[in-house]
């Protein structure tokens, strides 16, 4: 069955959309978007790291993504903007990698694939990877859920209950660059922080709980990736970037239904 | 809500010094604090009093030494439990996030996937503090006065044995504050060590059995020696 890169394609995009899901509810409701794709941005820098010593593409992307998250919290906790710092890291990130790119002399490589994404190719050992990482996320995410969530309401009430809101910090930043390492062989780096933010944010109005909205962002993701797939399979597009479409789509068919339900409808929380 | 025996902590600080880049926050700071007493602590805006119980909690890398005494008697509760009510800041209101919810993640461990039922003494302390008809509704959504009173019922229903407060009383209404301040003698008197930032004189003079004036450094102040100087907004400008 694996044999088939239609099955890999579909199974590697729904591990993809299952941990992406969820930490994407922490990326909206922490208002963390520029800060997963600076996070994003930085896998450029760890691709070419990774191909100039020969090393997995996962492991040296993983290891600069959470080289720069953990840089842009300490740093910014240090006083500095936070969004300043993110726009001189995140740019400076992926101009650095895509240098250090063009010195790689030997090695060919397809940059497309990696910026946009090239679902298609990915291999067995590839999916053990996604789904490893999906299921570490999402392991991670269910036993420390309400640190995360109280510290994501206000870090000082986090503290008032017991929890540490630098260590919940921690884990969303280490599970950002794992969804980083993951989903670059599905939607690639440009188009990552878009998956981790179009379905939470399309969620958000179908939910009136933070479970629910984990569960709707994780359907929605999984729905538009297999549209996305097909999609791009009848209409010939590339298939990140259709992916990321039909995300879009569904935000913009959402939203515009929901403003049109009459008022007593609106259970929602938008 | 509050236990009839607290093993309130004995807090001890020795040249507490804190620093953030080049700017000094905190300097020099050795203070004690006896179990079963009730401190205030006053100062100008930006002078480090929330800096100092951030440092007390163990949130700011010090210099110096912080050591909390707690007694080991069996009889007492909430020894090495600390409940802190940080000062009234806004909520995301769009955070999907009930009273309920917010309840049951900060009494348990266990993650909170989905609603469950709360035990009868939060529901107990839920009527005393009037929000028992509130449960589902989303913290952003709480008036001020609301949110401090959950704030300070999760802050007991934690058992501790010394709470932390900054500026409890801020959005609360007469009754809310005759209330708060009931149940915070209640825990003095069973032998809680309290903290308190606070703006009221009055309110400290009333309450507090040692009062610190916190501007970099720290003194103790004799609250009746106050003059207050911005006396529209409660605030106080100067001590002579």
């Amino acid at each position: 069955m694996f044999d088939d890169f239609l099955v890999r394609a579909v199974l590697a995009s729904v591990g993809v959309a299952l941990a992406a899901a969820p930490l994407g509810c922490f990326v909206v409701w922490r208002r963390m978007a520029y800060f997963g794709d600076a996070t994003a941005h930085s896998a450029v820098l760890g691709i070419a790291l990774s191909l100039s010593f020969s090393t997995p593409v996962f492991l040296g992307v993983l290891i600069v993504c959470m080289i720069m998250a953990i840089t842009v919290s300490s740093l910014s906790e240090r006083g500095i903007a936070m969004d300043t710092l993110l726009g001189v890291m995140s740019h400076s990130a992926l101009a650095i990698g895509l240098v250090a790119v063009s010195f790689l002399s030997g090695v060919r490589i397809d940059l497309m694939s990696y910026l946009f994404g090239d679902i298609l190719a990915v291999g067995k050992s590839d999916l053990f990877i996604i789904w490893g990482g999906a299921a570490l996320v999402l392991v991670l995410a269910a036993l420390r859920w309400n640190g995360l969530l109280l510290s994501t309401l206000n870090p000082d009430l986090a503290l008032a209950s017991g929890y540490k809101p630098k260590h919940e910090q921690l884990i969303l930043t280490i599970s950002l660059a794992i969804v980083v390492a993951v989903a670059i062989k599905t939607v690639g780096v440009l188009l990552i922080v878009a998956m981790l933010i179009i379905p939470a944010a399309t969620a958000r109005v179908l939910s009136s709980t933070p479970e629910m909205m984990a569960i709707v962002a994780g359907v929605l993701a999984i729905s538009a990736s297999l549209i996305g797939l097909r999609g791009s399979y009848v209409l010939d597009t590339p298939t990140g970037p259709t992916i990321i479409s039909v995300c879009a789509i569904l935000f913009v068919v959402v939203n515009l239904g929901y403003r049109l339900l009459p008022k007593k409808l609106r259970k929602g929380i938008s | 809500m509050v236990c009839k025996n607290i093993a309130g902590p004995n807090l001890k600080l020795r040249n507490v010094h804190f620093h953030l880049g080049n700017q000094i926050l905190l300097k020099d700071i050795s203070v004690e604090f006896t179990r079963g007493l009730w401190y205030g602590i006053a100062g100008p805006n930006g002078g480090g009093k929330s800096t100092l119980i951030k440092t007390i909690l163990g949130l700011n890398n010090h210099q110096g030494s912080i050591t909390l005494d707690w007694p080991s008697s069996p009889e007492l509760e909430g020894a090495g439990n600390i409940g802190y009510i940080p000062q009234l800041l806004p909520f995301d209101e769009s955070l999907p996030i009930s009273v309920r919810d917010y309840l049951l993640m900060s009494l348990s461990t266990k993650p909170v996937w989905f609603k469950r039922g709360l035990p009868i003494e939060v529901e107990n302390a839920l009527e005393h503090i009037q929000l028992k008809d509130k449960l589902e509704r989303r913290i952003g959504d709480l008036s001020g006065g609301e949110r401090q009173r959950l704030m300070l019922a999760t802050a007991l229903l934690q058992n501790p044995g010394l709470l932390i407060l900054d500026e409890p009383m801020t959005g609360l209404d007469e009754q809310g504050k005759k209330d708060s301040l009931e149940l915070l003698n209640r825990f003095k008197v069973a032998g809680g060590t309290i903290l308190m930032i606070e703006h009221d004189w009055g309110l400290i003079r009333e309450h507090c059995n040692q009062t610190f004036w916190v501007d970099k450094t720290i003194r103790e102040v004799d609250p009746s020696q106050i003059q207050i100087t911005q006396a529209p907004s409660g605030d106080v400008g100067a001590v002579s």
